[in-house]
Order: C-alpha cells, then structure tokens, then sequence
C-alpha cells in the first residue's frame, strides 16, 4: 500500500517485513540519484517514507494537487528498485 | 562580544529552522513553531532560516553586552528589560549591559528571539545559564539603517499584533490527514470527542486524553513523522519534531504542517480537536496559509523599508 502520510510525505508500507539489505539499497539508491521532487527518504522494518514540500511542486507543476505527482515519482523509484506496490 | 544566557529557564536552545547535522551534543531537529522562527528573523530583516534561540514553557534572561537588534515571536509573553515592556512580534535594540527579562505567558508553550545578524554556538546547542551566544554580525545596508533609526528611541512603534495571528494560533480545531486503511469507526471516535493536552515529552510527544480509540493492534513499525497521530494505550500521542524515526504505535494520520504552529504552542490542560480531511484538502490549505505567510512578510518589509526611507529624509 501507498498513500499520503499527510501533507508531506509519502508512506509505502509492506505488511510483511522488509530486508535489511532491501531497507539499506532503497536509502542508497535515493541518495545516489537526482529526484525532481522527492527530498529525503527514511524506512522502518514495514515502511519507505518519501519527504517532499508540496508548495514547491504546485507552484512548478501549476497543480492542486501535489501529492499525486510526488505519488507518481516514488512509485517509480519503488519500481526501480523492484518493490511492488 | 555575545549574547549571555543569564538563566536558561527551562528548556533554551539554539535551534535551526530545518532539522541539520547533529552529534551527541547537538540536537538541530528544527524549530517546533517554523512560523515564528521564520517570522521572529523576518522582523529584524534577516534571513528566514537563520537559527534562533527557542525557549519553551519558561524562558529566562538574556544578557547584551553590545548593540543588539532583536526580536521574538511564537508564545506570548511578556517581558521587561528594566523598566521597559517588551513585547512580542516587535523590533528593539538592547543595549551593552541591558538584560531582556521574560515573565509569564498570556498564551502558547515557546518563544522564538532572532538577533539582527545572526547568531551561533560554539558547543552544545542546548543553552545552560551562563553559556555564551556568539553574534555572527552579518549586517546588511538595511540592518545598517535599522541600527541607526533605533539609536534614538531603541524601538520601532509598530509590530504584528496578536488580531494577525488569531487565524493560526487562536483554534483548538485540527487537521488530521487520513490513512486509507484505517475505518472510519475511528475518525468518527477522534472527531466525537474533545482531547486535553495532558503533558508533554519535551520536542518529542504530546500525550492527550479524552475518548478511548479501540484500534485492533497494526503490529508494524511505522515512520515516526512530525504531525503524526499515534494511538497508544487507546489515547492519541503527537509526534513532535525530536520523536524517533519509528514507532511500533499504531499511526492513525498525520496533522498537516499548516497547523504544527500551533500545535507545539499547546499547555498541559489544552484542549485538543480533531478533524479528519483527505489529502487532497490539506494541500489546498497549505497553499492558503502559504499566500497568507507570505503576504504577511511581504507586509512587514514594506513597513520596514518605509520606516527607514522616512528616517533618511
């Protein structure tokens, strides 16, 4: 499951654990590549966490609706790094 | 030359407006109230991030041993600098030797004082009574001008008055932000009953009690986010900006940042209420309370900009 865990961020949660090597390759991965609006990202055991600053997107993006572009950027990213949603 | 802490009050630190690098000694987990860090600094024609010192529940006394342009914003109390009243949201300079006293609040939990030009700490962040704040002295032209309009009567005659602020701090209403997989049985339980702010883990939880939330045990780690609302022993906790990066708590939603301001002003016996809203209407209004934020700091540099033009002429 994904979803907007308030008006910043945005929360995968798996109900199964994550690895470790999985949790630690995600904030790796993250730091080592451009995002456009994404900021920072944490994890716990069953979550990925997306940072991201809303203003900024609709005021670049011209939306209402920031939380669906930063959606679509971390189920990319969840994509790459092959964790299905 | 610096700004001595007198007495710390209960809890004083150097505090920046996002969270930064920090070590043992350090803790940069980013002011409580961004609004007032960012307003008291807009007040004195600084920089909007630069750190400021954040006092919470009592704040103690500030020692000036140079001219120093302040002013602070976030709670409202109130303070002397001896026979003077200084207020909040307005511009002063202190003096070598004057010492800034704060007293009781009529309202709000923290205060937020920036220092025309900056300040910063040379060890820990977390301010004991006699500890040094160095002044970084980043004048601009217009802190220039500021310095010398106040020469003469140490204050300016205007400030943001409390009517400006109502819609921010003054409402026990808040926001919370809906997970999908949480029934609605329990936004129904959290908006039906009003909380009371029972005590608070300094910068790191709010802890309410008020209607009991049975929610059957999520038995996962979740992200421990600023705003977010987790359910502990059937009552509501809040996490602040110190709570740990994860939690075994159930997490029902998160408060949108628009209403954290006001949130972290909160004293024990507060009164707390819920109301849940999607996303989608959370983001419309941020971007209200951002216009309104920056309308607001557009009108404080008009003001200031017209005060030091009438000084030159």
């Amino acid at each position: 499951m994904i979803f907007c865990n308030g008006d910043c961020h945005i929360t995968y949660q798996s109900e199964e654990a994550l690895d470790e090597a999985v949790r630690t390759q995600a904030v790796r991965s993250f730091e080592d590549r451009g995002h456009a609006y994404l900021t920072k990202v944490s994890t716990t055991e069953n979550t990925i966490t997306f940072q991201y600053s809303p203003v900024v997107i609709m005021e670049a993006e011209n939306t209402i609706e920031p939380g669906h572009k930063a959606m679509i950027e971390a189920e990319k990213f969840l994509e790459r790094m092959e964790i299905s949603i | 030359m610096s700004l001595i802490i007198k007495d710390s009050g209960m809890l004083t630190l150097l505090q920046t407006l996002d969270p930064g690098p920090s070590d043992q000694n350090n803790h940069y987990n980013g002011a409580c109230d961004r609004l007032a860090h960012r307003l008291a600094n807009q007040l004195v024609g600084n920089r909007v991030d630069q750190p400021t010192i954040e006092m919470t529940l009592r704040p103690g006394t500030i020692k000036f041993t140079e001219p120093t342009i302040i002013a602070f914003s976030g709670a409202e109390f109130m303070a002397k600098s001896g026979d003077r009243n200084i207020y909040v949201n307005r511009i002063y300079l202190f003096d070598k030797g004057d010492e800034l006293v704060f007293q009781e609040a009529t309202r709000g939990n923290r205060v937020y004082l920036a220092v025309a030009g900056g300040i910063k700490v040379e060890g820990s962040n977390i301010l004991k009574s006699g500890d040094e704040v160095l002044m970084c002295r980043e004048y601009t032209q217009q802190h220039d001008e500021l310095f010398n309009k106040l020469k003469r009567h140490n204050e300016v005659n205007w400030g943001v008055d409390t009517y400006a602020l109502v819609e921010v701090y003054i409402s026990d209403t808040y926001h919370l932000v809906k997970r999908p997989d949480i029934p609605d049985s329990v936004y129904e339980a959290l908006e039906a009953g009003e909380y009371t702010v029972q005590y608070e883990e300094y910068r790191i939880t709010l802890h309410l009690e008020g209607r009991r939330i049975n929610l059957s045990p999520q038995n996962m780690e979740h992200a421990g986010v600023r705003g977010g609302v987790y359910i502990s022993e059937e009552q509501p906790l809040l996490a602040l900006n110190d709570f740990d990066a994860s939690t075994k708590a159930s997490h029902v939603g998160t408060i949108p940042s628009y209403h954290l301001h006001k949130l972290v002003q909160k004293r024990p016996g507060s009164k707390i209420q819920f109301k849940c809203i999607s996303a989608e209407d959370a983001h419309a209004n941020l971007y209200a309370h951002h216009l309104w934020v920056k309308s607001l700091f557009k009108a404080i540099d008009y003001k200031l900009s017209k005060e030091l033009i009438k000084e030159k002429m």
